[in-house]
């Protein structure tokens, strides 16, 4: 079973932490669909956290339709939620600080747009090393 | 009235009382001259953790032996579901209370133990060798030789091997190092999802309750200043580094909707305090076209400071 992450450091409540944590891991496929996620006690336990804590983002994470609970058995990850949601919103956020600066800088929309090309091609390539 | 009818009345408080398992209704405990604690309310509900935060004198400790039923109010009530605590032996069987100055009637942890597994029907034998092996104390050492922190953690011990439905605690977690507070933690964590545990935690130290309650309360001079869920807290308020290319007023974000705390300018950089969540000081900052826009971690101490500034209390007062 997978632990997510958290760090109790950083000042980001713990229960957005753990929601987080499970977004990133169902996306990078280390939770598959219809997988059992740990339960509140387990995971309070092995964190030493409060169970309220874990249940709140349970709970939440049911709203967003990345998991399934079912009565009496626990908690499942989803079929075919929408576990991108989280990744997209940071790409978009990272592409308006990006948009923003060229527009600051002058820079025209079609030079953007090969430029984004280029940031593909180069990453593609990268992985296919 | 007969008794019968008493219990049945009694019920229903605990019915419309729901979740709470302990509440005060102006709860006030004088000491002679000296007002310990003043109208105090407030609810705390079953399977919570809830921290108990306040200086030296902040009214905590004589807040948990009014839990515990050690102290009678001077005036108001401490109830614990629904019904009064002091000289109630339900809420004796129910709740532990782990003082900072713990007594013990015998002289070494395992006398005490049998007497608590003779007095306590839940006492339960193998959390007790549990805990044995994360505090490491020596079950026959004499525990009036023992240091203070080792005293506490044999009462810590006695306490959560009762295996309580409260669990009140002043400063329990102070002196432990850090892989004891660990097992502690996780601890506390089972007892809270198996057993529906509620703990209740008093401590001057804001730092030490942050990552583990879910519900904070504020003790000062006897009052209590305010109850809150953390999460709740955090996200109340919101810390950003900001430069623009034309020049921003703090009027000018107030006027675009943002609850501007603190408006700080070092250079070209201003630093913004908001009482908005983190995506509406996006949106509001955004639309400004901010050359650069970093949203800055805030600990809990300074969401604690800001909140208490607004009522105009000496911070430096409130947190140790």
């Amino acid at each position: 079973m997978v632990y997510p992450e958290i760090n109790l450091q950083s000042g980001v409540p713990l229960y957005l932490q753990l929601k987080r944590s499970f977004h990133r891991m169902a996306a990078l496929g280390l939770i598959k669909p219809h997988e059992q996620l740990p339960s509140v006690r387990q995971l309070a336990t092995e964190l030493g956290i409060n169970p309220n804590t874990v249940q709140k983002a349970y709970r939440e994470l049911e709203q967003e339709n990345l998991i399934y609970a079912v009565s009496g058995k626990g908690n499942f990850l989803a079929g075919r939620g929408d576990s991108k949601q989280v990744e997209k919103e940071e790409i978009r956020r990272n592409f308006r600080a990006a948009v923003h600066v060229a527009w600051v800088a002058g820079i025209p929309n079609e030079t953007l747009h090969s430029l984004l090309d280029a940031c593909i091609a180069e990453e593609g390539e990268g992985n296919q090393e | 009235m007969k008794k019968a009818d008493k219990d049945m009345e009694n019920q229903s408080n605990q019915t419309t009382d729901n979740q709470a398992i302990l509440s005060t209704d102006r709860l006030s405990k004088h000491f002679g001259q000296v007002k310990a604690l003043e109208e105090v309310s407030c609810r705390i509900e079953g399977a919570s953790i809830f921290g108990l935060i306040g200086s030296n004198g902040a009214g905590k400790s004589t807040f948990l032996r009014l839990a515990a039923g050690v102290y009678k109010p001077t005036a108001g009530h401490m109830l614990y579901e629904g019904r009064v605590v002091y000289e109630n032996t339900r809420a004796k069987e129910d709740i532990q209370f782990v003082s900072d100055q713990p007594y013990f009637h015998f002289e070494t942890l395992k006398k005490m133990a049998r007497l608590y597994s003779s007095l306590y029907l839940k006492w339960d034998p193998s959390l007790y060798e549990e805990l044995l092996q994360i505090f490491p104390l020596d079950e026959n050492g004499r525990l009036d030789r023992m240091s203070r922190g080792m005293q506490r953690q044999a009462a810590v011990i006695l306490a959560i091997a009762a295996n309580p439905r409260l669990l009140l605690m002043d400063e329990a977690f102070d002196g432990l190092d850090p892989v004891m507070r660990q097992n502690l933690k996780r601890v506390l964590a089972r007892q809270v999802a198996d057993q529906q545990m509620t703990v209740l935690i008093a401590s001057q130290n804001l730092r030490e309750l942050e990552d583990f309650c879910d519900h904070v309360g504020l003790l000062h001079q006897g009052g209590l200043l305010f109850v809150e869920e953390l999460d709740k807290l955090r996200l109340s308020i919101v810390k950003v580094q900001a430069a623009f290319a034309e020049p921003m007023t703090e009027d000018m974000l107030r006027e675009a909707g943002l609850q501007v705390l603190q408006w700080r300018t070092r250079g070209s950089l201003v630093e913004i305090l908001a009482r908005n969540s983190e995506r509406e000081v996006r949106r509001v900052l955004e639309e400004k076209r901010p050359l650069l826009l970093d949203v800055l971690p805030l600990s809990l101490e300074e969401v604690f400071i800001y909140e208490l500034s607004q009522k105009a209390y000496a911070v430096s007062e409130l947190l140790a």
